[in-house]
């Protein structure tokens, strides 16, 4: 089949509902990195937050046999180890790449352990999919959102949820203030490493929905290092949107569609070799960052602990 | 300033030791997870001749209910059987084949057993640096004159494998639409693959098949079970009703998928898959096409007891039982007496030579 032909053969709606669903947890990690580094802390540790949350949401649900149960438990793992990375960032001054690495490899060794301990065999119950049967049938609309996993839902709220908060309220300026300009903030009054110790942690809960999508949505269990790196996808989509949520949202997109055509490319035989198409979300993100994002600007504060 | 201020002030901007600990910790822990330091023992069974083999398993665990499980689970027959002695190390990164292997020729190993298509380079360089010592392993094969004559190649006919699994996806489907899930495309997946379709084409010539490998851009290969989920969903959306899922838990991400949905089963691959997949995915899991990586190494270090240990491939097919189709297991009531007879009448024409993959001899099963 030729190029063309397949071309005009795509279901594009599905298409885009799949990449919808695909870019739920990079997005989450995203929007983590956003609230964290919007508040002057790297986070480079979403990747192994997520992965431990995906692991205790799958090992939790399993024991209290509730998704919802499993979604807190996952959420709370992955709060701990941002908790921590708050620590050695803001109270004890490390270099926060490095802390945010140690949070990778710490979750990488003890999910691997703990999959190895005790097996992983048992499915765990699914968080529902919103589906409504009369809205389901609305052409478009009804493919794109309503008949799709509640996490995905749930991160659409959070990318316009965040946007309200970080631009529109005094929590989000006291938080923006703390990144760009930490002692002018502090004058002001504002208590400077609190601010960020809270964003970290609500950085660690969205990395935890987002590691709650691999075991409570895609697969019933669990496997090591399964989260395949789509944390630090999500960084790249977060300096891509320059730190802002919708921004950073639409870039999830630019890697998940490219990625969902070219699996669709070819499953329908495009006489083009795969290994080439499977670079195409990489490709576009080059001419995309080369031709339209001109500048990014992190907060200025970035990556420095703030002593008085 | 006050003095107690100057001493807090002084606290803040000492370079703690908790992080560096709590760091230390870490990487412990993760040490403890997956070790590259030999980790399993398995005793002899008896005193006398204490042949050693050594194992060097692929990236991934001895326990990854899967390949490097399976070459384990051989030698650790072949211990029972015989009384060798038998120790594995784990490579953490490809880096580390050449490493795990130097570590098991000093130590004056009898057998190193390697596994993985990943490790045939480094294996070949040891093979040609160390020619005395005896090497075995799994899933590949030296073909050009120079290849080394101390490294026993172990194959794997996969292409009958998939060829039986084709034959029950063909027979089974009712929307007429096969699919499958693949891996990297290396030799042993490309000939799952195509003998897969070439089964189907054999028992129903009017099949739509469908299939995608993982790119090497697609996430971490042979583990992005969220790959394998989305792919088969969209094999799904064009009608597929039976889906061959050969790459590892990329594959396994496919059969959770088929899972949720009513009507569509599964085919695993390399082992029975059945045993080591999700409560979930037993339900949806028709059968498994099978190689036999633990007959492969059982046998490899069977010849070194024995004394009659060659270089040179072998391969392991159906006339061997080096592979085969797993038991229909929960969903044997669905499987019909023509699909059974069909099954055995395939199994005897490949055994004989009368039913053909199109694979046989074929050097790279990848190529088109």
């Amino acid at each position: 089949m030729d190029l063309v032909d397949v071309l005009l053969r795509i279901d594009y709606v599905f298409l885009l509902a799949a990449a919808l669903r695909a870019a739920t947890p990079i997005a989450f990690a995203a929007l983590g990195g956003i609230f964290s580094e919007r508040a002057g802390v790297i986070n480079i540790g979403l990747e192994g937050m997520m992965l431990i949350s995906a692991y205790v949401c799958y090992r939790v649900a399993v024991l209290a046999a509730s998704p919802a149960v499993g979604l807190v438990a996952g959420m709370a793992a992955a709060m701990v180890l941002a908790g921590l990375h708050g620590l050695f960032s803001i109270r004890y001054q490390t270099n926060q790449v490095v802390s945010g690495t140690v949070v990778n490899i710490f979750a990488a060794g003890i999910t691997g352990f703990l999959f190895r301990a005790l097996g992983a065999q048992e499915s765990a119950p699914y968080l529902p999919n919103i589906s409504h049967p009369l809205l389901k049938s609305i052409p478009v609309i009804g493919t794109l959102l309503f008949d799709q996993p509640l996490l995905m839902w749930v991160m659409l709220i959070v990318v316009v949820v965040a946007t309200v908060v970080l631009f529109r309220t005094p929590w989000g300026l006291r938080t923006r203030a703390v990144g760009e300009l930490p002692r002018a903030a502090d004058t002001a009054g504002i208590p400077v490493n609190r601010m960020r110790y809270l964003n970290v942690l609500i950085s660690g809960a969205l990395a935890g929905l987002g590691g709650a999508f691999f075991t409570l949505h895609t697969v019933s269990t669990f496997t090591p290092l399964m989260t395949s790196g789509q944390g630090f996808i999500g960084l790249a989509a977060m300096i891509f949107g320059n730190w802002t949520p919708i921004p950073a949202f639409l870039a999830t997109l630019l890697f998940t569609l490219p990625q969902a055509l070219a699996g669709q490319l070819q499953m329908f035989g495009v006489p083009l070799p795969y290994q080439l198409l499977s670079t195409l979300p990489y490709l576009l993100t080059i001419i995309t960052l080369a031709g339209v994002v001109r500048r990014s600007t992190p907060p200025a504060a970035l990556g420095t602990p703030y002593v008085k | 300033m006050t003095e107690e201020e100057k001493g807090e002030q002084f606290a803040m901007k000492q370079p703690l030791y908790i992080p560096t600990l709590a760091t230390a910790v870490a990487i412990l822990l993760a040490a403890c997870a997956a070790p590259a330091q030999p980790v399993q023992q398995a005793a002899p069974a008896q005193q006398k001749p204490k042949i050693k083999v050594g194992l060097v398993t692929d990236v991934g665990s001895l326990d990854d209910r899967s390949f490097n499980a399976s070459a384990w689970e051989g030698v650790q027959r072949a211990v029972r059987d015989f009384g060798v002695e038998a120790k594995a190390i784990e490579s953490k990164q490809p880096t580390d084949y050449i490493k795990n292997i130097q570590t098991f020729v000093n130590e004056g190993y009898d057998l190193i057993i390697t596994v993985g298509f990943l490790m045939g380079d480094d294996t070949r360089k040891a093979a040609e640096m160390y020619p005395n010592q005896k090497f075995a392993i799994v899933d590949v094969g030296y073909f050009d004159e120079n290849a080394p004559k101390n490294v026993m190649g172990l194959l794997f006919a996969e292409d009958q494998s998939g060829f039986l699994a084709g034959v029950v996806a063909g027979m089974m489907t009712k929307s007429n639409v096969v699919g499958g899930v693949y891996g990297l495309a290396i030799p042993p997946v490309c000939r799952f693959r195509k003998g897969y379709e070439a089964g189907v084409r054999f028992v129903n010539s009017n099949a739509r098949i469908l299939g995608v490998y993982q790119g090497p851009s697609d996430g971490t290969p042979f583990n992005n079970p969220q790959w394998g989920a989305a792919r088969a969903r969209d094999q799904m959306n064009e009608g597929a009703d039976v889906i061959f899922s050969a790459g590892g838990t990329t594959g396994n991400g496919g059969l959770e998928e088929i899972a949720k949905t009513q009507g569509v089963l599964g085919i695993g691959v390399d082992q029975d898959q059945y045993f080591t997949l999700s409560d979930n995915v037993k339900k949806i899991l028709l059968t498994s096409a099978m190689k036999r990586v633990d007959q492969s190494t059982y046998l490899a270090v069977k010849s070194v007891v024995e004394g009659d240990f060659k270089g040179g491939n072998r391969v392991f097919d159906i006339t061997n039982d080096g592979i085969g189709l797993a038991p229909f297991h929960d969903l044997d009531s669905q499987v019909s007496n023509d699909v059974r007879n069909k099954v055995q009448e395939v199994i005897e024409g490949l055994k004989n030579g009368s039913i053909k993959t199109g694979l046989e001899g074929v050097a790279d099963p990848c190529a088109n």
